[in-house]
């Protein structure tokens, strides 16, 4: 017997305080699952093209899948959705921690911010208990802060918040929501949509029951993916170090992005690495994701010196973009410099991109050397980087400047500043060199919010560890394409992945299980479905439902923006890489619209425009299921 | 031979597979109210303590039941909750010093082992749930991990 798969929504209008709960039929899960796929759903439908990001018809959206708040590993994930003030497009960020379990819990599958509140609130979500509340004494607060002043005023266990700190409250277009104090939803300003809604925090506890169609099942096959972890290399490192084990990798092997990706390697590198952290005892135990037998996320302590303090984390992201990508090794400044960031809710990818667009404009003559008052604007200065976290958050001198992301800065600037912002669509790269990684250069193109990991993450391309290589071999049939630098069967690869990663997000599980560390396989995931939800579905019926939310997302972007282009940053698609074993390698426009024909050909998109066609949209029956598509379509050829 | 599950707060990550695992197999779904064992959080410095029936040799839950609802099961080797006779009344829950026995929605609520192959352990990938035989050894490390314990909820009694 199939649970129920129905939806529960809560719209929230924060323009006139009122809550409206909605009800979708199970038609909408066989469509899109869930999640990442419902929320795609809603934002299509629930708001006019157009519409500003910071305005009151923006939606914030908070959903999760349905396999959240059984024991499906890494079933923890909060996926947020709205249209981003950085890239004026579909954004969606997920989050971990324990705020996804408890919103089911609670009954709801997804919760509906629009409006705009006239003063600060926040959000309290008590099983069907909705309700607003005064958060005037929050506004400027931390995100540490408001954690500790939600404990004491909701008193008692078991309330689990999103909030966002002053960079969200200041509209910096790299704002996050944070969830359980240091899990982000990091990229595309979402906390910044919070800030203009006025909404410090959304607390929520859910004293519910989670139904599971067959325990007995459900439990083999998860301690037969639970079995797994030990022998696969990728799960292991997350199990030890967390993302932070890649960081010496990724330095030897000669593809490090160093000061604003002009360099591919930073001397002692070591000295940002997971291995170091955990040799030293900056790195802790952390707490795990609900659900997650990985517990990828680690703490960190400094515990002496100016840099002194304790957060979460540091990520791979992290040590790349407030340290390689800003020629700086000393980790104790990256630590406080995370801190920072997770404390006032700032990404670190855009806010370490931001930093290198200045020094590298102060480099090259673009900015004088004062811009930044007595601050010392050269490469590998940690205590400028934290010094100039502090100003953006609070948009302060130039951090004003900084604070509206690097397209927007280097368009205010002009000349040739925008060669360094290392940004596509308004997103600022993930700290991953794509000129050696030619799946992962298609994926970042193609990915609706710009280019970053989190849409796909093609880790198999570079046949590292055996997971990897049977994967490729699946997909292509051959396994001759691992490596990073060929082009064959790449948009093949980039395909699966970003089926399974929109697939994986819409169950409400984590990707580090199933498209970066390939423990739990396709087949797996779909016992685990049927096991848990009563739901029979194979594995491709279900990457079909991923490839549905892959297509819906891209027909907003393009509603939204007729004329948006897949590409990548200008230096990247411009300038060689200059050092190293890998010399010489570039994504040129030439090499790009090769990859970009080829996937636009599997996707049955048009080939010069790569938009999706009519036909397609029929015949993944996402015409008919999402309101407002079919009519928006008659433009399509 | 008589078995006994053991917890490791070193290496719980509190990720609480466990919670879930217990309650879907004690009712068909996942929910904090029908599990014998939960988490006690301390997140600052990320350290958790399952806390469950340690199967003491004190038994102070049987001592304090009014109406003698916690009774010995020969085939287990432990104590079990009797639900016909159980009223909820949750003197156990008081008595116990490892807050290892919880009140339900109908009654008491104490680890049976699930009949010697606890759901929990299985889903424990963290090692820090362990299901092993009595031994003197294993009663050694027992006590050890008890010990660390009963100071852990000391720490906490405020925040539980």
């Amino acid at each position: 017997m199939p649970i129920d798969l129905g939806f529960k929504i809560a719209r929230i209008d924060l323009s006139n305080c009122q809550v409206r709960v909605e009800r979708l039929e199970a038609d909408t899960f066989d469509l899109l699952i869930g999640g990442r796929g419902l929320a795609a759903k809603l934002l299509f439908e629930g708001q006019p093209a157009g519409a500003d990001p910071l305005g009151p018809d923006n939606q914030l959206i908070f959903a999760t899948g349905k396999l959240v708040g059984t024991p499906v590993p890494t079933a923890g994930q909060t996926t947020i959705t709205s249209k981003s003030p950085a890239t004026g497009l579909y954004f969606k960020s997920n989050t971990g921690g324990a705020w996804a379990k408890a919103l089911r819990r609670a009954g709801w599958d997804a919760v509906v911010f629009t409006g705009v509140s006239e003063r600060p609130v926040y959000v309290t979500i008590d099983d069907d208990q909705v309700e607003i509340h005064d958060a005037g004494e929050l506004w400027g607060k931390t995100v540490r802060e408001t954690e500790a002043w939600l404990h004491r005023e909701l008193r008692g266990q078991g309330w689990d918040n999103a909030t966002i700190g002053q960079a969200g409250e200041n509209l910096v277009n790299f704002a996050c929501v944070m969830t359980n104090l240091f899990h982000a939803a990091g990229r595309g300003g979402l906390g910044a949509v919070m800030g203009s809604k006025k909404l410090k925090a959304v607390s929520v506890r859910g004293t519910g029951k989670t139904p599971v169609a067959d325990p007995t099942a459900l439990r083999r096959e998860i301690e037969a993916v639970l079995a797994k972890i030990d022998g696969t290399v990728k799960a292991k490192l997350y199990v030890d170090y967390g993302t932070s084990a890649t960081v010496e990798y990724v330095n030897e092997s000669w593809s490090m992005p160093v000061n604003n990706f002009q360099k591919s390697h930073i001397e002692d590198g070591h000295l940002i690495s997971g291995s170091y952290l955990d040799e030293k005892r900056y790195m802790r135990k952390g707490s795990a994701c609900s659900a997650c037998p990985l517990g990828c996320h680690k703490y960190s302590e400094v515990r002496q010196g100016v840099f002194r303090g304790k957060s979460g984390g540091p990520e791979y992201e992290t040590l790349a973009a407030l340290g390689a990508s800003l020629g700086i090794n000393d980790v104790e400044a990256v630590l406080r410099g995370n801190e920072l960031c997770n404390d006032y809710g700032m990404d670190t990818i855009s806010a370490g991109g931001a930093v290198g667009w200045l020094l590298e404009c102060v480099e090259r003559g673009a900015l004088p050397p004062g811009a930044a008052g007595d601050l010392d604007l050269s490469w590998g200065n940690g205590e400028t980087m934290v010094e100039l976290l502090h100003w953006i958050a609070h948009r302060q001198g130039i951090g004003d400047l900084l604070a509206e992301g690097t397209r927007i800065a280097a368009e205010r600037t002009g000349g040739d500043s925008y060669q360094w912002a290392v940004q596509a669509n308004g997103l600022e790269q993930s700290r991953v060199d794509t000129r050696v990684a030619k799946a992962y250069s298609l994926a970042f193109a193609v990915n609706p919010r710009g280019p970053d990991h989190l849409h796909a993450q093609p880790m198999a391309e570079f046949g590292h560890f055996p997971e990897a290589r049977e994967l490729v071999k699946r997909i292509l049939g051959r396994e001759e394409e691992c490596t990073g630098t060929t082009l064959k069967g790449k948009p093949e690869l980039v395909r699966w992945h970003e089926d399974m990663f929109a697939l994986t997000d819409s169950l409400g599980i984590c990707s580090f299980a199933t498209t970066s560390s390939y423990i739990v396989s396709l087949e797996s995931l779909a016992l685990m479905v049927s096991a848990a939800l009563g739901v029979e579905m194979s594995g491709e019926e279900l990457l079909e439902r991923g490839r549905r939310c892959v297509v819906l997302e891209r027909c907003f972007n393009l509603r939204e923006k007729p004329n948006r282009k897949d590409e990548l940053p200008w230096r990247l698609m411009n300038e060689p890489i200059s050092e190293g074993p890998l010399a010489g390698h570039v994504n040129s426009a030439q090499e790009l619209g090769g990859l970009l024909r080829q996937y636009y050909r599997l996707q049955g998109y048009d080939l010069e425009t790569g938009r999706p066609t009519r036909e397609l949209l029929g015949r993944l029956e996402l015409a008919e299921g999402v309101k407002g598509l079919d009519d928006w379509a008659q433009t399509l050829p | 031979m008589k078995k006994i599950l053991l917890a490791d707060m070193d290496k719980c990550n509190g990720c609480e597979l466990c919670v879930d695992a217990c309650s879907m197999s004690h009712g068909g779904f996942c929910s904090l109210s029908n599990s014998r064992i939960r988490i006690l959080r301390e997140e600052p410095t990320a350290q958790f303590a399952p806390l469950m029936c340690e199967q003491c040799g004190e038994h102070p839950c049987q001592d304090a039941c009014p109406v003698k609802a916690i009774v010995f099961d020969p085939e287990l080797s432990l104590l079990t909750v009797d639900p016909e006779l159980c009223v909820a009344c949750g003197d156990c829950v008081e008595a116990c010093p490892y807050q290892g026995i919880f009140l339900g929605e109908e009654t008491a609520l104490k680890c049976d082992l699930c009949g010697g192959d606890p759901a929990c352990a299985g889903l424990c990938h963290t090692g820090a749930l362990r299901v092993v035989e009595v031994s003197p050894q294993t009663v050694a490390s027992g006590l050890d991990r008890k010990q660390a314990k009963l100071h852990f909820i000391e720490r906490n009694r405020h925040a539980h």
